[in-house]
């Protein structure tokens, strides 16, 4: 069974779930004692990976981290359809523009995260204003492909996994102080991620 | 009518006036829209009929946003306890607590006056007063802008509009009312007004409305004036 290095309460693990969901894939989850036991900093995870960082997957004698890498990954083997992660250059392009953004929401919202809900020393006024400087660039985006007939960050008709790469911490985003209030584009796409079959919540995330 | 936090001053001359607060299109089916007008933060949603609500944005059982609770179809659910209220009147239908028992007739969210017309939503927190020239004479084939949210008073935005004007050559900018700029061509005809929602006493969203291009002209229309709106945003909160 494909093996994924979990922490229950990461919008990084999370984003690998609901996928897993989507494809029908079973998942074993190794829990990693983030927070407080810091246990991806031990000698025994560092081995697994050397960057300290959940989530990690296994499958078979390949080892992945990095949610984003993982997402690819499990869309490009297991999705037949190839829906998530469509075969077509142009696609794939978008797709990788929007997975390298959803890294940048990882290094400012959900810092903003773990510098108010588990003491990280993180500049919290430079994350705040960085991350709404992000969502502003996602809002605006979404409207102008809204108005040109598209549902998805990439695509127009069903969603990729530039979509739930993104997800995660934009929705977790109070938790850190930043309200999406001013993001009525992004509010709507992320009640059609909810929406979307098979979807699956995790702690601070409400269903639709 | 709000007894917790009284109105700003500089709030309180618009309280008897329809104000948009929406687009149409950001209230789509089963969306719970979180809105805010003249401090008051809004819970915005349609019942399985299209019904447009308008409604403070707090469960009056424990004050949580219910924005963050269940779209049902006629009823809105508060993610908290689950008290579950009636579109229309607000009331409160259900106290899970409490699952034989009616609630008390006293017990509901506090509903605000709201009309859709024209591709907008709009609302207002007192009596209005009449229903706005801004409604009315909105140009019949239109398009709705992206709005744009500026950290300044309406009462500055609206002067930057009018300054700024966004007017073709030889056109003209007036502010037909407080909270509505018209843009002109030269010959007199409108191509564009801008339509301003007071969110609070620093902040203002900027509807605009473009009068309906040729072809497929919106969209680039549409993007350019998205550009020129930001940057203007930009001038006005550096100065305010």
């Amino acid at each position: 069974m494909i093996r994924l290095y979990d922490y229950p309460m990461s919008g990084n693990c999370y984003k690998v779930r609901p996928l897993a969901a989507f494809l029908g894939i079973e998942l074993a989850l190794i829990p990693v004692d983030f927070y407080p036991g810091r246990a991806h900093r031990d000698a025994a995870f560092l081995a697994i990976n050397p960057l300290g960082q959940i989530p990690v997957l296994e499958d078979g004698d390949l080892r992945l981290r990095d949610a984003q890498a993982i997402l690819v990954y499990l869309a490009a083997k297991y999705d037949g359809t190839r829906t998530w992660y469509p075969s077509h250059p142009e696609t794939m392009g978008k797709i990788g523009m929007w997975l390298a953004f959803a890294e940048r929401i990882t290094a400012t919202a959900s810092a903003a995260r773990l510098h108010d809900a588990m003491q990280y020393d993180f500049d919290i006024e430079r994350c705040r204003a960085e991350a709404h400087a992000a969502l502003q660039i996602l809002d605006e985006h979404l409207w102008f492909a809204e108005a040109g007939g598209a549902a998805w960050i990439a695509t127009n008709d069903h969603p990729t996994i530039a979509d739930i790469a993104c997800f995660p911490y934009i929705m977790l985003s109070e938790e850190g102080g930043i309200s999406r209030e001013d993001y009525p584009a992004i509010r709507r796409w992320t009640d059609r991620v909810k929406g979307i079959k098979g979807f699956i919540t995790m702690p601070g995330i409400f269903p639709r | 009518m709000n007894d917790r936090v009284s109105m700003h001053p500089a709030l309180a001359a618009y309280r008897h006036r329809w104000i948009v607060i929406a687009r149409t299109a950001d209230v789509p089916a089963g969306h719970l829209f979180h809105g805010r007008l003249l401090g008051e933060e809004l819970a915005v949603w349609r019942n399985n009929a299209g019904h447009i609500n308008v409604w403070e944005n707090r469960c009056p059982h424990r004050g949580v946003r219910l924005t963050i609770g269940s779209h049902l179809g006629d009823q809105l659910q508060c993610r908290y306890h689950g008290w579950r209220y009636a579109t229309g009147s607000g009331g409160c239908v259900h106290i899970p607590a409490h699952p034989n028992e009616t609630p008390p007739a006293r017990i509901g969210v506090k509903v605000f006056r709201a009309l859709e017309r024209s591709g907008f939503i709009w609302a207002s927190t007192e009596e209005p007063s009449s229903e706005p020239a801004s409604i009315a004479h909105l140009p019949a084939d239109h398009h709705p802008l992206r709005s744009a949210i500026m950290r300044a008073p309406a009462e500055v935005v609206a002067a930057a509009l009018l300054r700024h004007a966004f007017a073709p050559a030889g056109g003209t900018a007036q502010r037909i009312d407080p909270l509505t700029v018209v843009v002109r061509h030269a010959t007199g005809q409108e191509t564009l007004r801008w339509l301003i929602q007071p969110s609070t006493v620093d902040t203002s969203i900027v509807y605009g409305v473009h009068a309906a291009t040729v072809g497929g002209a919106w969209l680039e229309a549409a993007q350019q004036l998205n550009a020129s709106l930001q940057s203007l945003r930009s001038t006005i909160e550096a100065q305010t």
